[in-house]
């Protein structure tokens, strides 16, 4: 019996972990992302004023532009070159689609396109992307 | 042009993303959605949608953020369903394994 426990708990441990994200970050870019987040969170937990809003726009753009440039959907490109995310096509799509507009939306600001409301707004939706990809590595389906 | 003109004047890997920014395209003065055709044909996707997004009034920008933020909430819907198939898969899969080792040890 001690034998066929033994066997029971590996089993059972092997089967916890094979279910494997669309998503996988390298240990040092997943511990970014995971303090991105937590600062995201802060950001989202109460209304920021325009002022913060706005410079948080150009951070938020620095921080989506680098997911992107860290991402990969080739598995040698993750393990032997440097790339620091490896992830689906789909993934790989959202990561640019939102560095894509974060940089964009940080230039628009910058020109003075937006009135404040709509600054605020837009720095609440990237840094709920923020968050997503933080949910994307850890596999969690959080509709934000 | 219509959508449909848009559309047929690229690949159609590009119909969604037509159908999101072509109305804002056919907004745009003659050079300019030209332009835009241009960039998708040659692939560059990145490159048109800033052309559309760099003349984004206020209601669009919050509208087009909104609409990333929901193609995140599928995403990652999607991911964490697979998740949960492989999961099962791989529960399915030791089971047999599980029968095949009892088997084998007489239990």
């Amino acid at each position: 019996m001690k034998r066929l426990a033994i066997v029971l708990a590996v089993l059972t441990a092997i089967g916890c972990m094979t279910g494997c994200s669309g998503l996988q970050a390298s240990t040092q870019m997943a511990s970014i992302i995971d303090r991105n987040a937590d600062h995201a969170t802060d950001m989202i937990s109460a209304t920021q004023p325009a002022d913060v809003a706005k410079a948080g726009l150009k951070s938020n753009a620095e921080i989506l532009g680098s997911y992107f440039d860290a991402a990969t959907v080739n598995v040698f490109a993750y393990w032997f070159g440097g790339k620091q995310i490896f992830c689906t096509a789909a993934y790989y799509n959202m990561l640019r689609k939102s560095a894509d507009a974060s940089a964009q939306y940080r230039d628009n600001v910058a020109n003075g396109m937006y009135s404040d409301d709509t600054i605020k707004i837009l720095f609440v939706e990237e840094n709920k992307w923020i968050l997503q990809v933080k949910d994307a590595k850890d596999g969690k389906d959080v509709q934000r | 042009m219509t959508i449909q003109e848009l559309k047929d004047a690229v690949s159609p890997a590009y119909a969604a993303f037509v159908d999101q920014y072509g109305p804002a395209v056919l907004a745009m003065a003659v050079s300019e959605s030209a332009a835009f055709i241009s960039l998708l044909a040659a692939g560059k996707e990145s490159e048109a949608y800033k052309l559309v997004a760099s003349k984004m009034k206020d209601a669009e920008a919050v509208a087009d953020a909104q609409a990333i933020t929901e193609s995140w909430n599928a995403a990652n819907a999607g991911n964490a369903a697979s998740i949960a198939l492989q999961k099962k898969a791989a529960t399915a899969v030791l089971s047999v394994v599980l029968s095949l080792v009892l088997a084998s040890v007489g239990l």
